[in-house]
Order: structure tokens, then C-alpha cells, then sequence
């Protein structure tokens, strides 16, 4: 895979699709989060 | 005129006229000065928070690690890409409410009201001032010398002119034109990196290609262990390099200011995403150019020119002009948001709250511009003698800053026993803690890293300091209660009550205004 080690690739490669995924999950929960504070 | 020089003055011209925009509205008050009035949507918060973080470290420092250590160096970019989420996340909704139920402008005045104690705000201004200002002067020297590079001028004249245009346009527009001015320039910095990767990447035959030239220069620059191993089995290095750009921005007085100024907590969730995207399109890219610098360029003697050297040699005209641009945007909006930061806290937290308590909202403005203008010209001056350690000074700085308040602002936002004793413990503990183990060497005896080091004496003093010390009122209390919660009120109550009030208090407002101007006219 990209021609690296195995060790390196599992331990960097996958992070940036963490993150966006993480930053999708956050804006899926906060954006229910300000609509139930709009609700109330 | 050079295709360099004719987008080099272009992107002069466009902060000048941004900063001079502002002026106006930023003068009308000291929120509107200091914080931008509190108005800053998602794009400008993402944009704006992304690029102070993001200083020219990320265009010299990163590119030099990665041409020293290999793919070693990618454990900071893979922390820096997440920072912006975690640190948004973390304090943002929470903070953003917090500061102005407290009614604080700085976020050392922050830290002192949550805390209730002047010497949380002498102490926090000091070390505030004292390490923001050696991270200004270093990013004064980046600024003069890419300036100096760009356009083929001395460095000192180049220092003068690029110096000169970051004062103009804050001590005119205040933290609006910083925060308009970072947008424009997030956007040439992600463009210019994209642009430049995307030729290198394919000069190289890609990721595969660039991979299978490294291992054969040396192996070892593959390996997560750093050329020749170097870091092999540190665990506590590795986490400290993750650590210090994934969390260390929570501890950052002028990276922290941004959720001040959030136009309401739902800001929060935009910015995230959109820093997010940005990070993941910039930060790991000036490693990967240090990464192929190592075949293209090996015989470089300054690898902190990897990029420079890039640009000129194998991408001349516009790619090299715009790339250099990116170079100074990264500066530069570091370098404003220093500056201002360091002229809020010497107006803001010594001026107005020991010097002339009554100091009127004109006044305090007039201050705020004087201290930031003075800021700026001291920095040009210790930036032409140009000390020699100034660069390694500034990651020292980064570290310090992060370690001193990074603790104190989240507990003031997630414990509610947290106190004052917690937080001297805590910011003086984590300082002292990161400069012993930089100046001792300590990292090469214990494998730990400075960060970490001074993450950990830090937690530890606020959680014993917290213990001992004085409990914190029953208003601090509430307030920590009411920045917990959403809402006290409906929707439709909130609006009825602001939509009959609206006009009295206006008037009200305006009145109390006019007072405060006369009386303090009268008495000065």
C-alpha cells in the first residue's frame, strides 16, 4: 500500500477519514443539539 | 513588473483595503475593537482559527522534519489535522457562553473572572506577554525573510515593508480586519500548497513513486521510528508530538480568543466542519514536499527552504509566486493575530484593570491601537537584529503557552470545583515543568516529551490546587450552570422579551454611552 510499511500505513494513513468523520458525527450531533434548543 | 510582484502587491493591496473597512466599526466600541463585536460566523471562525494556528512553522519547520526524520514527522501533522475538532468541541459552545455571561474581553480577563483572582490575571498577562511577544518576533523574521526571497529586496527593508502593512491594517481594523484578512489568506495558503503538492506529487510518480525512492535512499525514513530509528519504542515522544498540535491550541491565548468571538454557539458545528475539510486539504502536504525535497533537493544545506527551494527550482512563475504568497499569508496571519493579542492583554488586562479603571470605551480603543502599534515596532526592531535561536524559540513558546493554559480553560468550562489556587498551580506548574525539560534536554534522558511533561505537572496542579484552595462563589457557580445549559427560556419568550425591549434598551444604552464620554471627558 503506497509502497510502506505495514506499521506505517495502519498507524497514518487512515487519520484524515477519521477526522472527517469525526467533524460529520459532531456537526450531525450539534446541529440536533440546536434544534431541540430551538424547540424549547 | 514580474508575474511574482504583480500578485504579491495585489494581496498587499486586498489586506490593506480589508483592515481600512473595518476601521470604522471597530472603533465604536471596545467589544467591537477587541472581540469583533462577537459577530464571527463558521467560515470566517474556522478560517480565522486555522490560520493563527497555522504560523510559517508550517512552511519551514514541518518541510525541515520531514527532510530530517521521514515519514516520522507525519505523527504532528496527524494531531494538527484533528486540532481545530477537538478543540472546538471541547470549549467551544461552552466557552463561548461562559465568556459572556462573565462579560470578559481578553481571555486573560477571562481566566480571572471565572477564577475570581487578580493574580490568576498578573500572572497569565505576564507569561502571556512574555512568550506571545517571542512568538511574534519570530514570525516577523519568517515574514522578512519569504518577503526578502519574493521579491529580491534586503531583508531589512523587506522586514519594514511586510511588518508595517500587518500594523497598518490591525491597529486600524482591529480583531475584524485580523479576522477577514485570515480568510482571505486560509484560502491562498490551502491553494498554493494544493497547487505546488500537486505538481510534486506527480514529478515524483505519487506516493508509490516518492515511497520507493525513499527506501532507497534509506529505509528507515518509512519507518514511524524516525530515520535510523531514532525514536524507536518512545511512545511518550510520539504522544507528546501528537499531543502539542492536537490539543496545545486550547492553551492558546490567541487561538483560544475565537470562540469569544463566535457570533452564537451555533457557529460551533460549521466551524468544525470546515476546519476539518481545510486541515485535512493543507496540513499534511508541506510534510509530504520535505518528504520529496529528501529526492529532489539532496543536496540542500538550510532544509527549512525545502519549500522555497521547491517552488523556484522546479515550479518558476506563477505556481512559485502564489506558493510564496501562501508562505507570507501563513505568517503574516499569525504574526496580526499575536500582535493583537498581545496589545488586548497589555490594554485590556494591565491598562484598564490597574492602571485607569474608569477608562472610557474611546479611550480603551486609543490604548488598545497604541499598545499594538508599539508591539509592532519593538518586534521590528529586535526582528533587524534578528537573534539567532529566535525560530526554536518560537515552538518553545507554542509549547510553554499551551502547557501554562491549556488546563486552566478547560477546567474553567468542565470542573466546577476548579479554582483560583487550581489555576496558578496549573498555569505555573505546566510553564516552569516545559522550560526545564527544554532547557535540560530532559526529552533524550526520559523519552517523554516536553508537552506531555508539562501537560501532566499541569493537570496535576490544578486537580491538588483545587483541593486546598478557596471554593468558587455561588455566582461563578450559576454562571458555570448557565454555560452548561442551552436555553432558560423558550424560543418565542426570548424574542417577545428582546423584540418589547429593543427600543429602551437602545436608548438606554446610548444614553449610558454618551455619559460615560462626557464624565470621563470631564475628568480627564
Amino acid at each position: 500500500m503506497f509502497n510502506l510499511p505495514a506499521e506505517t500505513f495502519w498507524w497514518l494513513v487512515p487519520w484524515p477519514f477519521i477526522w472527517v468523520g469525526l467533524a460529520l458525527v459532531l456537526y450531525v450531533k450539534l446541529k440536533r443539539e440546536d434544534e431541540k434548543e430551538n424547540d424549547r | 513588473m514580474s508575474m511574482d510582484g504583480v500578485i504579491f502587491i495585489t494581496y498587499i493591496a486586498v489586506l490593506l483595503v480589508i483592515g481600512l473597512w473595518f476601521s470604522r466599526k471597530s472603533s465604536e466600541s471596545t467589544e467591537n475593537y477587541l472581540l469583533g463585536g462577537r459577530s464571527l460566523g463558521p467560515a470566517v471562525t474556522a478560517m480565522t482559527m486555522q490560520t493563527t494556528a497555522m504560523s510559517g512553522y508550517m512552511f519551514m519547520g514541518a518541510p525541515a522534519l520531514a527532510f530530517k526524520y521521514g515519514w516520522y514527522a507525519l505523527w504532528y501533522a496527524i494531531g494538527d489535522a484533528g486540532g481545530s475538532i477537538i478543540n472546538l468541541s471541547v470549549l467551544g459552545k461552552r466557552m463561548r457562553r461562559m465568556s459572556e455571561l462573565l462579560g470578559a474581553l481578553s481571555p486573560i480577563e477571562y481566566l480571572e473572572k471565572r477564577f475570581e483572582s487578580a493574580s490568576v490575571r498578573v500572572i497569565g498577562s505576564i507569561i502571556a506577554i512574555v512568550f506571545l511577544f517571542a512568538y511574534v518576533c519570530a514570525q516577523f523574521i519568517a515574514a522578512g525573510k519569504a518577503m526578502a526571497t519574493l521579491t529580491g529586496f534586503p531583508y531589512e527593508l523587506s522586514l519594514v515593508i511586510g511588518i508595517s502593512v500587518i500594523i497598518i491594517y490591525t491597529v486600524a481594523g482591529g480583531y475584524l480586519a485580523v479576522a477577514y484578512t485570515s480568510f482571505v489568506q486560509g484560502i491562498i495558503m490551502v491553494t498554493g500548497v494544493v497547487g505546488i503538492g500537486f505538481l510534486a506529487y506527480f514529478h515524483v510518480g505519487g506516493i508509490s513513486g516518492l515511497n520507493t525512492a525513499l527506501a532507497q535512499i534509506d529505509p528507515t525514513y518509512l519507518s514511524i521510528w524516525g530515520k535510523d530509528l531514532a525514536f524507536y519504542g518512545q511512545w511518550g515522544v510520539v504522544l507528546g508530538a501528537i499531543l502539542i498540535f492536537g490539543i496545545g491550541y486550547m492553551g492558546l491565548p490567541h487561538v483560544v480568543v475565537r470562540h469569544m468571538s463566535m457570533q452564537s454557539t451555533k457557529t460551533v458545528k460549521g466551524a468544525i466542519l470546515i476546519s476539518a475539510i481545510w486541515n485535512q486539504f493543507f496540513i499534511y502536504v508541506p510534510y509530504i514536499l520535505g518528504l520529496i525535497g529528501i529526492i529532489l533537493l539532496p543536496n540542500l544545506a538550510d532544509p527549512e527552504m525545502v519549500i522555497t527551494e521547491l517552488a523556484y527550482t522546479l515550479f518558476p512563475g506563477f505556481f512559485a509566486a502564489l506558493l510564496l504568497s501562501a508562505v507570507m499569508s501563513a505568517v503574516m496571519s499569525t504574526a496580526d493575530s499575536l500582535l493583537m493579542q498581545a496589545g488586548t492583554i497589555l490594554s485590556r488586562d494591565v491598562y484598564q484593570r490597574f492602571i485607569n479603571k474608569n477608562a472610557s470605551q474611546k479611550t480603551t480603543v486609543l490604548v488598545s491601537r497604541l499598545c499594538i502599534l508599539g508591539g509592532g515596532l519593538v518586534g521590528i526592531a529586535v526582528a533587524i537584529y534578528e537573534p539567532p535561536s529566535i525560530f526554536g524559540l518560537a515552538v518553545f513558546a507554542f509549547g510553554t503557552l499551551g502547557n501554562s493554559f491549556l488546563v486552566p480553560y478547560v477546567a474553567s468550562v468542565y470542573s466546577k470545583k476548579a479554582n483560583a489556587l487550581g489555576c496558578l498551580c496549573a498555569m505555573i506548574g505546566g510553564a516552569m515543568t516545559n522550560i526545564i525539560w527544554t532547557s535540560m534536554e530532559l526529552e533524550t534522558i526520559t523519552a517523554v516529551h516536553p508537552f506531555l511533561a508539562g501537560l501532566t505537572v499541569s493537570l496535576i496542579g490544578m486537580i491538588i490546587g483545587s483541593r486546598f484552595g478557596r471554593k468558587p462563589s455561588q455566582p461563578i457557580l450559576n454562571i458555570f450552570e448557565q454555560s452548561t445549559n442551552k436555553r432558560f427560556f423558550s424560543k418565542e419568550f426570548d424574542q417577545n422579551i428582546a423584540r418589547s425591549l429593543a427600543p429602551e434598551a437602545k436608548n438606554i444604552s446610548s444614553f449610558l454611552s454618551q455619559e460615560t464620554d462626557r464624565h470621563s471627558g470631564i475628568y480627564s
